[in-house]
């Protein structure tokens, strides 16, 4: 079997008519060594009788430990096949047989018949040069036979477990049946394919491949293992991710590439995995770790600068006053937040694949869309664009009913100076429709707020977002009962800096305003975080509603019991 | 004055169409140079992260794993009246779209950026970027 690797190997050389009268061909051992060399011409022809073991003596090889020797010899035959057997220490010297290897003598006789060890001494690691001789046709396979395939046959069922689907060649040479045979490492390309060609019969039931520790460097195309989703390529001596291009076609779910002289090409773990990725795009473990997503940060619900916290409590009433006169039955209400000459335009867009996107239902908002790659020209873009607070709320008053889910929101201050202020909104609302389902939309709204006097904000611009809801946005909105006046459910609580006597003044102040009596004038301040202008609201609300009893009206003397 | 206010939003349009069409360009195959599409004092908000400063902002984007962004809409007003005295001629960009990181799905975005001229180039004064579901 192993002869047809050999074929292809043929290096060519010219054999002269004297060189052949030299060659004793009556199947006599011919031995040559760096002194006493033979022309290749001549090598060759003898070499390549398959009928024979060659032995191969490492002088002054013994005080080497055989993978010391073994690793010097590959390191120069390489990636030339050998499958050193009989390994021995002879006296002083070590020595093994091999066959059919004449492309590996080729290269030993190009190196001077020399091979460099590498060992670590009592003085510390040194390099050795040691001399190799060779006896062509020493042994005839009659008299050594030891069916290399089947020991190989054998090896791989002992390492393959077939109920976890795993197949173990890590350090194959080193195995401690079959290295008593043959010195067969996968860092020689041939015989890691030979290797792999034995696995054709089992291939549907190897999913995981384990060859650390075999010093390799190049790999084969693994594509006839098509079951193959885990690989652990750790401690060889890979130098170039494109070796991983091997594994195309495959589903390769897990790889471990640590211990490799590749990783120490990139800096940072990112790139790292970046590259495997780029090689091998199914994957989603490297070096026993799973792949997250991709964010460098968590999602943070609300973002305000740094220093900045006097705003909290101004977003904080904005949007509250926002979102309440928003989901109510008179968007003209809005009217005091808006400056005479604010902007307001939205866009509309639709997610495939959601829960949302099958009975979307976004016409009413794509009629007032305002996408600038859809436009053919610039004039429709001033007829979409509502320009003075009288077309900003007629706009907004065509819009379709809206109820927003406070909990749902993420704020962002990207912008905020002492005259301007940029917020972003985004989170999910629900409109409810014709046939008594409620639509789920995800928003995101882009305030551009100017400041006219000392805690008073004006909106100047404003941009809309609309699309239909994502599925995890659909199921995970509108889980908690509003509160009755709807509060913006923000991360941080506004500033109380109000003293005792603020807050009764404060209540002297609503009570004559509205005619409340100071208790209730009291639960109404309490109920609006202490903001008047927003107690204002919230008791103009429930007047409406009627929910204002009588005795929010009563004056305190009437009363006859007193009420805590 | 109305002439004047017509003019303004048509050149937020053509401008935020183009400078988009960099910026994205720019995310998806030239990140080492998107710092020169910031202003020195810019602010980045990654779905609630923030980044100050154009050094960090570049540093950040060398972070991040590659990206491919479909843009499916671009929106954009001029900022008129009480404009910052800083920044006579601002515009804010609303952009959605999808982006997609290393092959993985696409996910839904949202895009929000504050322009400005800043001499002959724009360049961007605050970005703020949210994934659609968190």
């Amino acid at each position: 079997m192993m002869d047809h690797f050999m074929a292809n190997d043929m290096q060519e050389e010219q054999i002269s008519n004297a060189d052949m009268s030299t060659i004793v061909d009556d199947g006599s051992a011919i031995t040559f060594n760096r002194v006493s060399w033979l022309p290749s011409g001549v090598l060759r022809n003898v070499a390549t009788s398959g009928d024979y073991w060659h032995k191969f003596t490492v002088l002054r090889g013994a005080g080497y430990s055989k993978l010391e020797i073994m690793d010097a010899l590959l390191d120069v035959v390489q990636p030339q096949m050998i499958a050193p057997v009989m390994y021995r220490r002879e006296g002083s010297s070590a020595t093994f047989f091999a066959r059919n290897c004449l492309a590996a003598f080729l290269k030993l006789t190009r190196a001077n018949l020399q091979i460099q060890v590498n060992s670590s001494g009592p003085f510390g690691p040194s390099v050795q040069t040691l001399d190799i001789e060779i006896t062509l046709r020493h042994t005839h396979v009659q008299d050594l036979r030891l069916h290399l395939h089947d020991h190989l046959v054998a090896c791989i069922a002992r390492r393959h477990d077939k109920a976890l689907k795993a197949l173990d060649l890590s350090a194959f040479h080193m195995d401690p049946e079959l290295s008593e045979v043959v010195f067969w490492s996968l860092r020689v390309p041939k015989a890691f394919v030979y290797v792999l060609n034995m696995l054709k019969v089992r291939t549907s039931a190897i999913r995981c491949l384990y060859l650390a520790d075999n010093e390799i460097t190049e790999l084969p195309k693994f594509i006839i293992l098509s079951k193959l989703e885990v690989v652990d390529l750790s401690s060889n001596k890979i130098s170039n991710m494109n070796v991983l291009k091997n594994f195309n076609g495959l589903n390769l779910l897990e790889i471990s590439l640590d211990r490799n002289p590749v990783c120490a090409q990139y800096h940072d773990e990112l790139s790292y995995i970046q590259a495997i990725k780029e090689m091998v795009p199914t994957i989603k473990k490297i070096d026993g770790v799973y792949l997250t997503r991709p964010e460098p940060s968590l999602w943070r619900r609300n973002y305000v600068p740094p220093g900045q916290s006097e705003c909290i409590a101004l977003v904080d009433q904005f949007l509250q006053h926002y979102f309440t006169l928003l989901d109510g039955d008179d968007r003209q209400r809005l009217r005091g937040m808006y400056h005479p000459d604010a902007l307001f335009s939205l866009t509309c867009n639709y997610v495939p694949g959601q829960s949302t996107s099958s009975t979307a239902r976004l016409t009413r908002y794509t009629l007032e869309s305002r996408n600038l790659l859809r436009l053919s020209d610039y004039s429709k873009s001033q007829q979409l664009l509502s320009q003075g607070a009288e077309e900003v709320l007629s706009a907004l008053c065509r819009l379709p009913r809206t109820e927003h889910d406070p909990y749902s929101f993420a704020v962002d201050l990207p912008y905020y100076t002492q005259e301007i202020a940029v917020i972003v909104v985004s989170g999910v609302f629900r409109e409810p429709s014709m046939m008594n389902e409620n639509l789920i939309r995800a928003f995101s709204r882009t305030f551009v707020l100017h400041k006219v006097a000392s805690k008073e904000y004006q909106i100047v611009n404003e941009m809309l977002t609309v699309s239909n809801a994502s599925t995890k946005q659909a199921e995970e909105s509108f889980q908690y009962p509003k509160p009755k006046v709807s509060l913006a459910k923000l991360s941080f609580n506004p500033a109380q800096d109000l003293t005792d006597a603020d807050r009764k003044q404060m209540t002297r102040i609503l009570s004559r305003l509205t005619e409340m009596n100071q208790q209730w004038a009291q639960k109404c301040l309490e109920q609006s975080k202490w903001d008047i202008k927003w107690a204002l609201v919230v008791f103009t609300e429930l007047l409406k509603m009627n929910k204002l009893p009588g005795e929010a009206f009563e004056l305190e003397e009437d009363k006859v019991v007193e009420k805590k | 004055m109305e002439q004047e206010r017509r003019t303004k939003v048509e050149q937020a349009c053509r401008t935020a169409e183009e400078f988009i069409k960099h910026y994205y360009e720019g995310l998806d195959r030239r990140r080492n140079v998107m710092s020169r599409l910031y202003l020195d004092t810019a602010t980045l908000l990654w779905n609630g992260n923030g980044i100050a400063g154009k050094e960090f902002i570049q540093k950040f984007f060398e972070n991040l794993p590659s990206t491919d962004h479909i843009v499916s809409s671009i929106d954009s007003q001029p900022l008129t009246t009480g404009s910052t005295c800083h920044f006579p001629l601002t515009i804010v960009v609303s952009v959605s779209g999808f982006i997609a990181f290393c092959q993985e799905q696409p996910q839904a975005f949202q895009q929000q950026l504050l322009i400005t001229a800043e001499g002959d180039k724009w360049k961007i004064v605050s970005d703020c970027f949210r994934f659609q579901e968190p």
